[in-house]
């Protein structure tokens, strides 16, 4: 009865995708000016290109990586925060809005913030320069090593509010008798918040972990704007690759293809963790 | 004794750590305050010298040949951006209410729906642009109010039923089971029963669909141009190659874009406490 | 020897003083019941011994050692909670051998002392349970399992039976005063439920709006309340209170209200007073020789099988309640005589409350 308003609006979304599966199985290229549903049928054939691409593989696993760290970190410093805002602080109600504020900027002026930050002449550098008593003037975003530093970072400095909102709602929503019968059996702080607190986040964090690491492996806008995916192709992820190939070169089919490799693998991921999240919530409704 | 220089370091502590992570804000407050001397200097300053408002006024009024290109004002694309998002924002709510309601409630569907739903979230954006450009056009949406309304729901909507839908399954049977005793409807027990119960977790939805609505970029650039432009574009036409080097500009802009999110954050803050469980924990 | 010392302990909330000036003495091994209405400052007085609440001023000390400064992790004392707070996640085993966990005890010897305080408790079927599962009874014996395994040096109990059923509730209590005879240590029971105090205690303490109004044994309770609020808080049936004044006489004083007419001996009064009189409803005797302390209408009858609950209705509308013997069935609406019994008659200050006689 109330589905179908769902089911109409996705409609929408359904053609395109629907489109993006056949530009996938022909071999389509805008620039030989023929429209699209003239194109030649080549099947898998872009598949096999994709995945024999040694850049787009390297992408791939460059994305992963980024995004595993960016998450490592910002479920560290969420998981820091939160656990010490849920205590005793002076300055609590201010403190609390204000760290929330990084996920509500716009990614392009993260990105643009941190390429003021992090350039040649920037605080970052001054910064450096004064712990190491030496002149440290890097071009951050054209060093084949450190260019990826800037992205990771401004991707935590986005996204670390999520998970801090999400394990702070958790650990203030954790019973204050199961506390109390912890304090009167004699745990400590460390071992209430072990053994405790942290075992009934586990849902919650399966959630946002989900969540993040979907966004994680579209990030896209700060690759733009900080490093054109350079030096090089150093910091090419993959939907700088695809946007590369797509736009630059007009390669449909090519990164269609490759786009329905990345659902593909991530439809498998996350349904995985999805599943064992969805199954337990049954199980305790 | 012990217990307070614990309680003071970890304070310290706290407040470092926050400084430090609020340390990008304030550089970006500051050098939006900073007049075009001030913008690329070595060492870098951290507060103007002498504090200008005329950042915050290019992006107000627009410019026209004081710097090498005329400028036009921000605010109509910023009263786009605040039409746009918070329509689709409110669509995509009350369309993924209804989605939630009848998953959570009736179970249509099983949990292949679910991921179904979840499915337009997991796909990169990047490959949908061609497509969806040549079918927009088709049906001429391009620069259009609607088709970008319609797209950005599209892809909020899995996080809205995702989400609600968690934050529904929490709601205790006894509450429903009373109301269908007392004769209401449906669409009365959803309006009158689950709605106020789930109100922090609708409060937090709605502030995750807006940021995500107001600073979305990739569509807005594709399937936008001059009729319909977004704050995001305005912010990466100022940010463009061409135009790279007026920071200050960048900097007000990137602070006035900010702002409502912000607020509207703060507004509801102290919903957010429980709204971010996703439902996993029951009161 | 005193265990537990309470040194005029204060603690105020904004604008209300739950606990005023509290000052008890606690024996070793002692069965206390704090009984009292809602908001009379019995669960604060626990909070305090407990370590969760620090007192505005005060102190205690256990066996002679300061203990208001220790928090509650530092206490070693056991406590059972209302709302039970059994950790959700865990299993009950887990529940139970918590408290040596953390302190990470020898595992073999955990998982004896668990199945032992299991048998002993007779939850041994529920051990690989998760709470979620357990009914409100069960819950609760794990709840008290779980004090058990770390030998604390006294129990508390904050109104354990509230949320159980009440054929539970008795059932419930009777093992916690078994387990308070094998165990031989300090139990403090709060609760308003003045049936249990007086059923579980060997010493009741009594507060209302912060202050302890009277204590002692049950027994003492019963037959020796020191105000109106005790005495109709306490027993029962509750005891009967008739508003009248006192004149003095000669050889005591004579009681006149609500149409009764009672020699008081052995009180007199330095002039006429207002008082209530208190009597319980089986000190009052229906008929017989002496019966000349009033009249009444019988104005029902419930046949209780061991004993018949009468209500008389005396002048100025005011009814009192009589038990007596089945064999005593006056009808309905006869005028019948009454005779308070002597000694079991008690009269309070009409304004404070407090006790005038005996």
């Amino acid at each position: 009865m109330l589905l179908p308003t769902n089911i109409i609006l996705l409609f929408l979304i359904i053609i395109p995708t629907i489109l993006v599966i056949w530009f996938s199985l022909v071999n389509f290229q805008p620039t030989f000016g023929m429209s699209f549903w003239e194109a030649k049928f080549v099947l898998l054939n872009n598949y096999l290109k994709i995945i024999m691409d040694k850049e787009f593989v390297k992408a791939v696993i460059r994305t992963v990586y980024i995004s595993l760290i960016c998450l490592g970190v910002e479920f560290s410093i969420g998981l820091l925060i939160a656990s010490i805002l849920t205590g005793d602080i002076i300055g609590k109600k201010i403190l609390y809005p204000l760290l929330i504020i990084p996920i509500m900027i716009p990614p392009i002026v993260v990105g643009n913030n941190f390429w003021l930050i992090f350039s040649a002449n920037g605080p970052i550098n001054q910064i450096i320069s004064i712990i190491l008593n030496t002149e440290f003037k890097v071009s951050w975003f054209s060093h084949p090593q450190y260019a990826k530093i800037p992205i990771i970072l401004s991707e935590i400095w986005h996204w670390y509010p999520l998970t801090f909102l999400i394990l702070f709602s958790g650990l203030v929503n954790v019973p204050a008798s199961e506390v109390r019968a912890a304090k009167i059996l004699g745990a400590t702080e460390w071992q209430i918040f072990w053994r405790i607190k942290f075992p009934k986040l586990k849902g919650i964090i399966t959630i946002a972990l989900v969540i993040r690491m979907m966004e994680a492996l579209k990030v896209f806008d700060v690759v733009h704007l900080l490093t054109h995916g350079g030096p090089g192709t150093l910091t090419e992820t993959i939907s700088f690759y695809l946007f590369k190939y797509g736009f630059k070169y007009s390669r449909i089919s090519y990164i269609s293809a490759g786009a329905w490799i990345i659902l593909f693998i991530s439809l498998l991921g996350f349904s995985l963790a999805l599943r064992s999240v969805l199954v337990r919530r049954n199980k305790n409704a | 004794m012990k217990y307070k220089v614990r309680k003071g370091l970890v304070h310290l502590f706290l407040y470092a750590v926050t400084a430090s992570l609020l340390f990008p804000l304030f550089w970006m407050i500051m050098t939006s305050f900073k007049p075009p001397a001030e913008w690329v200097t070595y060492p870098p300053t951290w507060i103007p010298s002498e504090p200008t408002i005329k950042n915050y006024l290019f992006i107000i009024f627009g410019s026209a040949g004081r710097f090498t290109r005329t400028y036009a004002s921000a605010v109509i694309p910023y009263l786009n951006t605040v039409f746009v998002a918070v329509s689709s924002t409110v669509v995509a709510i009350v369309i993924g209410v209804l989605g939630s309601y009848s998953l959570s409630r009736f179970g249509t569907g099983g949990p292949s729906t679910l991921i179904s739903i979840i499915m337009p979230r997991m796909f990169p954006p990047m490959a949908m642009i061609i497509p969806l450009m040549i079918f927009f056009q088709l049906i001429h949406a391009i620069d259009t109010y609607w088709g970008l309304i319609i797209v950005y729901v599209g892809f909020t909507l899995p996080y809205s039923v995702l989400m609600l839908k968690g934050f529904m399954d929490g709601v205790p049977k006894e509450f429903t089971e009373a109301a269908m005793l007392d004769g209401l409807s449906e669409w009365q027990i959803l309006y009158k029963i689950w709605l106020p119960i789930i109100k922090n977790g609708l409060m937090t939805t709605t502030l995750f669909l807006l940021i995500l609505n107001w600073t979305e970029y990739t569509f807005a650039l594709t399937l936008s141009s001059r009729g319909v432009e977004t704050i995001t574009l305005t912010l990466a036409k100022l940010f463009s190659n061409e135009a790279g080097t007026y920071y200050g500009p960048q900097s007000a802009l990137g602070i006035m874009a900010a702002i409502p999110t912000i607020i509207f954050g703060i507004f509801i803050h102290k919903h957010l406490a429980y709204g971010f469980t996703f439902g996993a924990l029951k009161r | 020897m005193p265990g537990l010392v309470l040194n005029s302990i204060s603690k105020r909330y904004g604008d209300v003083q739950a606990v005023d000036d509290v000052n008890l003495q606690i024996e070793d091994g002692e069965f206390c019941v704090i009984v009292g209405p809602s908001g009379s400052g019995k669960t604060t007085l626990l909070n305090i011994i407990a370590g969760f609440t620090k007192p505005d001023a005060g102190e205690v000390t256990v066996d002679g050692k300061p203990f208001t400064h220790l928090s509650p992790q530092d206490r070693n004392i056991g406590m059972v909670f209302q709302d039970i707070g059994l950790f959700s996640h865990m299993t009950v085993r887990k529940n139970i051998s918590f408290g040596l966990e953390i302190k990470k005890s020898d595992k073999n010897d955990t998982d004896k002392r668990v199945e032992a305080i299991a048998d002993r408790l007779k939850i041994g079927k529920l051990l690989d349970k998760k709470p979620g599962l357990l009914s409100g009874g069960e819950a609760q014996r794990v709840a008290i399992s779980r004090t058990l395994i770390t030998d604390p040096s006294f129990f508390l109990f904050d109104e354990p039976l509230g949320n159980l059923d009440a054929n539970l509730r008795m059932e419930m209590l009777t093992e916690i005063k078994r387990l308070h005879l094998i165990l031989r240590k300090t139990f403090i029971y709060v609760t308003h439920d003045q049936e249990q105090a007086l059923s579980a205690a060997n010493r009741v303490i009594i507060m209302k709006d912060g202050k302890v109004l009277q204590e002692g044994p049950p027994r003492e309770i019963y037959n020796n309340p020191m105000s109106t609020f005790v005495a109709e808080f306490f027993g029962v049936s509750p005891m009967n209170m008739i508003h009248g004044t006192v004149l003095p006489e000669e050889g005591g004083s004579r009681f006149k209200g609500a149409g009764l007419n009672v020699k008081i001996k052995g009180y007199s009064p330095p002039e006429e007073a207002e008082v209530t009189l208190g009597v319980r409803p089986a000190d009052i005797i229906i008929g017989g020789p002496s019966a000349e302390d009033g009249t009444g209408t019988i104005s029902s009858l419930e046949l209780l099988g061991d004993k018949n609950q009468i209500y008389l209705t005396l002048e100025q509308e005011k009814t009192i309640s009589v038990i007596t013997a089945p064999k005593v069935r006056p009808g309905l609406e006869k005028r019948v005589k009454i005779k308070l019994k002597d000694n079991k008659i008690f009269l309070f200050d009409r304004d404070e409350g407090g006790r005038l006689h005996p």
